[in-house]
């Protein structure tokens, strides 16, 4: 945290203060929950190295020195916060409302709760304006990326109508899943910003991977 | 950024006075990698050991020994931190080393990804330290034409005298497509734009001997589309209309080439294959890729794994078995093996050096530089050149990596880097 971003804090009213912490701690509790629940549901996408894993989230821990240290640690803290979401996004939940069968994936829930404690953020700290410019231009490349993916399924599917008289296999799920994990990327950039904060996530990664690691419960 | 990589130029005369030794032997091995480059792995193709240990790679890998070494004796921090490569490859190759994790074959996965920590960190460090003075970039520019033309020369050789089915000194049409897709608009535009006439019409000779002796669609396409976005950056209409007018002599020779020499360009033009009935198993390929990217969207495949998972992907369509080898697309073999935050950190490695390439040729014409200006749109096109090779191949198959990442390294150096230092 910028000395002056931490000296308005302090200065803010309690209100203030609390409004302020509750993106980080909407963000903490989507990860911790994402890596309960992939660990006793059983992991989709198995690591067999897990310990790689295991080690660079212990490293989150210190803070990485120097400008490019820092944009370093929030991309690789954000990969290892995204793995778990990752292992759970093929299933969620499903329900009735308004006549309506409703399936909502655990992925985009877990986005919703971060999402909303970035708005509560914003309404109870004043109208602060949230840092959300991504660190380092990682977010030009994401929007690079996900153009790429667009305009490929948009070329294939094209290719694939002219031809088969259909057009791509399966919507383009592919895309909505990698916009997510960009929304991911972009909402976790405050906790991963903030040294306690970052601390909570190491332990809880930490603890996720080493569980993993030793092949404990159902992530075995 | 401010304090990584490609910017020698905020370096002081101090540093730069202890560092020319190690300048000179930077210059040395860079010109020996550009030139070792045009023969890919001639003459031992096929031999694994060779592949690693190929000239160009064992000489990235004598550069990381030997300044590693120089610079922890000479406690040359500042000097290490100038030539360090920029964080946005730093982080794209951090995802691929923790990729491994999710490798069904750890060896395999390690190997792949020590290959591209030697030539991604390792030859950005070296070109950048070259490339961080005009002499050494000049250099680099003409090392790399006579490299390219000895490629093309050889390919015409075996193709049209030799009436083999190689490409020269590369095996693949599709590994010569993209060497050649990224080379050839870097070496046309810096050869059409020198001074004298007989280097101009060497550029637009080169060119059309590089689109006579393409066996690949993706080839054609990226040596357009350098010259195309040369034309676009360009300030002058003269040069503009050069550049087009080059473009459209060298398809009308492509066009009017006896049929049966443009036999192999023709077959992968076309998007239909057993029989005209199905799609190309290219671009069948390509379903399968995107399809695996719902699944692993973060954790990809592991490093150099995405043969391992593509067949339970390709739904309705096809699996023709026809594919030739390196006929694959890089971005989504980026996306698959590393995860979406792999192909978002070559969006930003790609997005970070077009920038710096346009923002250098825009501010050397604004101060009447020429020689930065023709230098920045050679990068300029190399880049275009790249992006559009990599959908028809991949910049970063063995051999053609090192090509790319000095690439990279040309377009991110410069006389005046303070704005190729800053923030995207």
């Amino acid at each position: 945290m910028c000395p002056d971003q931490f000296l308005a804090q302090v200065a803010a009213p309690k209100k203030a203060r609390l409004g302020g912490q509750l993106g980080n701690i909407a963000a903490v509790v989507a990860v911790a929950a994402a890596c309960v629940l992939s660990w006793k549901g059983g992991l989709a996408v198995t690591p067999r190295l897990p310990i790689l894993l295991a080690i660079a989230s212990a490293t989150l821990w210190f803070h990485w020195p120097g400008r490019s240290g820092g944009v370093l640690q929030h991309i690789i803290g954000a990969y290892l916060c995204c793995i778990p979401v990752n292992e759970i996004s093929g299933t969620g939940v499903e329900f009735s409302a308004f006549g309506l069968d409703i399936s909502l994936s655990w992925g985009l829930l877990l986005v919703g709760v971060i999402g909303i404690g970035a708005v509560a953020v914003w309404f109870f700290a004043g109208r602060a304006k949230p840092h959300t410019r991504p660190l380092g231009g990682l977010g030009a490349g994401w929007m690079a990326s996900l153009s790429i993916l667009a305009v490929h399924i948009a070329a294939l599917a094209a290719l694939l109508w002219i031809i088969y008289g259909y057009g791509y296999d399966k919507s383009p799920y592919s895309l909505g899943r990698a916009s997510l994990f960009f929304c991911l990327y972009l909402l976790l950039g405050s906790p991963l910003r903030s040294s306690p904060w970052r601390r909570v996530l190491t332990v809880a990664l930490t603890a996720y991977y080493s569980a993993i690691t030793a092949g404990l419960g159902g992530a075995s | 950024m401010n304090n990584s990589g490609n910017d020698l130029g905020v370096m002081n005369a101090s540093h730069a006075a202890v560092s020319v030794g190690i300048r000179r032997w930077a210059a040395i091995l860079a010109g020996a990698v550009v030139v070792c480059s045009s023969l890919h792995f001639w003459p031992w193709q096929g031999r694994r050991i060779w592949e690693v240990l190929a000239p160009a790679n064992t000489l990235v890998l004598v550069w990381i020994l030997s300044v590693g070494l120089w610079c922890i004796a000479n406690r040359q921090w500042a000097f290490a931190a100038a030539i360090a490569p920029p964080v946005s490859l730093t982080a794209y190759v951090c995802i691929v080393i923790l990729s491994v994790a999710f490798a069904p074959d750890s060896s395999r996965a390690a190997y792949y990804a020590g290959k591209l920590v030697l030539t991604a960190w390792g030859g950005y460090t070296l070109f950048a330290c070259v490339a961080s003075n005009a002499t050494g970039r000049r250099m680099v520019y003409g090392l790399f034409c006579l490299a390219v033309a000895v490629a093309v020369i050889g390919c015409l050789w075996a193709r049209f005298i030799g009436m083999g089915e190689e490409f020269g000194f590369f095996r693949s049409a599709l590994k010569y497509g993209t060497y050649l897709g990224m080379l050839v608009p870097l070496c046309a535009v810096w050869l059409m734009l020198a001074r004298s006439w007989p280097v101009k019409l060497m550029g637009v000779g080169l060119v059309i001997a590089a689109v006579l002796s393409a066996g690949t669609v993706g080839c054609v396409l990226a040596i357009g589309a350098g010259l195309v976005a040369a034309a676009l950056a360009a300030p002058r209409w003269s040069w503009r209309l050069g550049f087009g007018g080059v473009l459209i002599a060298a398809m009308l020779s492509a066009a009017f080439w006896p049929g049966g020499w443009m036999g192999p360009l023709r077959r992968d033009a076309a998007i239909r294959e057993a029989g005209g009935t199905h799609v190309r198993q290219r671009y069948i390929q390509w379903q399968a890729f995107i399809n695996l990217l719902e699944d692993r969207t973060v954790t990809g495949t592991g490093a150099g794994c995405v043969n391992e998972y593509r067949s339970a992907y390709y739904g309705r369509l096809p699996k023709l078995n026809t594919l030739a080898p390196f006929d694959e697309n890089g971005y989504l073999v980026v996306a698959d093996e590393g995860g979406m935050f792999a192909l978002a950190c070559l969006g930003w490695i790609i997005v970070q050096h077009v920038a710096a390439a346009w923002r250098r040729a825009r501010r050397a014409w604004r101060r009447g530089d020429r020689r930065e200006l023709r230098e920045s749109l050679a990068a300029w096109a190399a880049m275009a050149g790249a992006c559009l090779a990599n959908v028809f191949s991949a910049v970063q198959f063995n051999g053609i990596l090192i090509v790319f990442i000095a690439v990279l390294a040309l377009a991110g150096s410069g006389n005046n880097t303070e704005e190729v230092a800053c923030d995207y």
